[in-house]
């Protein structure tokens, strides 16, 4: 079975669609990937309202191609401008800028480039090893058990992402509840519609998606103005790339123990790639000979901070995609995006549509290695994407956004949902609420309900007295009382010692 | 005593689940009014916890800002009087292309608000005639979609 899908998945590369699609994927990345505070959530929720008229294998590997490769255009404006075009990037910043400094910018880029892709190459193709070895555990998964993953993925976002854990709870249940408005399945009993025939199938996935992250980032575009890149990038010679390159296959040991960190912390729901990268530089530092040269310009400090950027992405994808639990707020899109063409996030993934899944992880394979071939000799004009003030940026995404919503439906009432969820939105931002748990909760919901009442109608109120069930359950308390117990032992240690 | 915009934002949040939570127990299914009733109650209850810790904190914790939402972020007047103003712009958007669809609203938005935020005259002409265009193109021939005309032009 796995044999046959991964044939099927090489197959896949041999359709134009996919290569167009992925193209075009790759392109958006890089654009922003280098434009500074926009970001691969934004990339890809501009796409949602156009995912209605793709399929499958058009759409998903058009955002997995975005969230791939994303991070490795942001090691350019880390590098040559001093300025973290992801996130991510900021480590990239500690040593990249200083190497710049120092004349050696073109070195710099090309470890960063090749560590990027080398570890996003290594990552996915671990993800695709460990397959069949998560195969027999997806199938044995029941819907008694898919309640509490919801429940885990839900909570892992909204625990781990940072902030207030009762704030990010609150952000969970928010999103399931209003993924409950409109019609319930099993009872066509209509919930908080009322009487708006609009609401009857729930508020538009797409609109509240693109409203909840896109609005609030492109407000607050508007508010901070200006361009956030000043300055001239450094010209780079094509001797350095080379050698920063030959430098990635010199630190064999380091590229391997910063894509395993990527790849560890990405298959753990809600902590993203920036701890991936912090984490990963840390190690590098305490592990190097000279841990007194990171943070002047050295180049394994590059190497260690771009790694794991692009490797977290096969580790997140793979559970996502095995278990429905996204491991970041991409991954959370890429969830939506999977309903939105009409697959059924979870365990299908990898028994019914395991070949597209199969195609996803090669596509991060390709798409970490044309952003490469594309990034090196273009350096120099990319980095100039970086100074696209914002006054012209923020029209033209509102803009592009309002129309792409309108168009998803056809409908001038997702267009008013777009803006509400923007101002929902906006308030959550700025009142430290954890957005992708919202829009997990919201993507989930239904399923959650779906399969609630499955086990509920097939095993009564017992339905969770089974080992997958109470394993899960355990991981469940474990996170919840983690922090509040190691505060307590804390306490009462620093009590003993005074 | 003066609370905290957070704190406005929890009692909001609590205000909106009582009701929730009301509402709820009137529908006709226990399936139907379950899960509504649990998470509202849910909310409810950890909004009631939040608000508390808040409240007994007192003073403003410093927090860091990220787009997962890690922390509060504390700003000026200014600033969100530039935010009022931009949403304002928005919403004046939304208005304008309800009532005459997207083919006017488009370059006029683009030029006034580029020009606002401090745009070029010709700067932003050129992205309001060229921007609409591609718009247009797009979706109305590639996509076959009809952008919305506005309640005055049969929308």
């Amino acid at each position: 079975m796995i044999f046959e899908a991964f044939i099927q998945a090489l197959l896949n590369f041999l359709s134009p669609n996919l290569w167009l699609f992925m193209g075009v994927g790759i392109i958006t990345a890089l654009i922003f990937g280098i434009i500074p505070t926009t970001g691969n959530v934004l990339a890809m929720a501009l796409f949602l309202p156009f995912l209605f008229t793709m399929t499958p294998e058009q759409a998903l590997p058009l955002l997995v191609a975005i969230g791939s490769v994303i991070y490795t255009a942001g090691a350019i404006t880390s590098i040559l401008l001093g300025i973290p075009g992801t996130v991510p990037s900021a480590a990239t910043v500690i040593d990249g800028y200083p190497m710049t400094q120092k004349g050696e910018g073109g070195r710099a880029l090309g470890a960063g480039l090749m560590g990027s892709a080398v570890g996003g190459c290594g990552a996915a193709f671990l993800a695709l090893l460990l397959v069949p070895l998560l195969l027999p555990m997806v199938m044995a998964l029941r819907s008694n058990d898919m309640v509490f993953l919801v429940l885990i993925g839900i909570s892992f976002i909204a625990v781990l992402s940072g902030g207030s854990m009762i704030k990010g709870l609150i952000s969970g249940c928010l999103g399931l509840l209003l993924s409950l408005v409109g019609f319930q399945a099993v009872t066509a009993v209509e919930r908080f519609t009322f009487g708006t025939t609009y609401l009857y199938d729930g508020f538009c996935l797409v609109a509240f998606a693109m409203g909840i992250f896109a609005i609030p980032e492109v407000l607050d575009l508007a508010v901070e103005g200006g361009t956030i890149a000043k300055g001239e990038a450094v010209v780079t010679k094509v001797t350095g790339i080379f050698k920063g390159i030959k430098d990635v296959f010199r630190n064999k040991m380091l590229v391997l123990q910063s894509s395993g960190i990527g790849f560890g912390i990405g298959t753990i729901p809600g902590i993203g790639a920036l701890v991936a990268t912090f984490v990963s530089y840390g190690m590098a530092k305490k592990r190097s000979k000279h841990p007194e040269l990171f943070g002047t310009g050295h180049v394994e400090g590059v190497i260690a901070a771009e790694c794991p950027n692009n490797a977290k992405e096969g580790g997140a994808l793979l559970i996502t995609l095995a278990l429905g639990i996204p491991g970041s707020a991409d991954m959370v899109l890429i969830l939506a995006a999977m309903m939105l063409v009409g697959l059924t996030p979870g365990p299908a993934m990898l028994t019914d549509h395991l070949d597209l899944s199969l195609t996803l992880m090669l596509v991060i394979i390709v798409a970490n290695i044309i952003a490469v071939i594309i990034c090196l000799p273009l350096v120099r004009y990319l980095a100039k994407l970086a100074r696209v003030p914002s006054h012209i940026l923020v029209p033209l995404i509102l803009m592009i956004v309002a129309v792409a919503v309108f168009a998803y439906r056809e409908e001038f009432y997702d267009v008013i949902t777009l803006f509400i969820f923007g101002g929902i939105g906006i308030i959550l931002k700025h009142f430290g609420y954890n957005r992708p748990a919202v829009v997990l909760g919201f993507v989930l919901g239904s399923l959650f309900e779906q399969y609630l009442f499955l086990s509920l109608g097939l095993d009564g109120l017992f339905f969770f007295m089974r080992p997958i069930s109470l394993g899960l359950i355990f991981i469940l308390i474990a996170l919840f009382t983690y922090g509040p117990v190691k505060k307590i032992v804390q306490r009462r240690m620093g009590g003993g010692k005074s | 005593m003066k609370l905290r915009g957070s704190a406005y934002v929890l009692i909001a949040f609590m205000v909106v689940m009582l009701i929730l939570v009301t509402y709820s127990l009137t529908m006709p299914h226990l399936k139907s009014k379950l899960l509504p009733v649990v998470l509202g109650s849910g909310v409810f209850v950890l909004s009631a916890i939040r608000l508390w810790i808040e409240i007994k904190a007192g003073s403003r914790p410093k927090a860091a800002v990220s787009k997962g939402g890690a922390g509060e972020k504390e700003e000026g007047e200014g600033y969100w009087r530039r935010y009022l103003l931009n949403i304002g712009w928005v919403a004046g958007f939304i208005l304008a292309t309800y009532v005459v669809g997207f083919i006017i609203t488009m370059p006029l938005f683009l030029l006034l608000y580029m020009k606002w935020l401090g745009t070029r005259w010709l700067v932003a002409l050129a992205f309001a005639v060229i921007t609409p265009l591609i718009l247009f193109g797009v979706f109305e021939f590639a996509l076959n979609v009809e952008l919305y005309r506005g309640l005055l032009f049969g929308g």
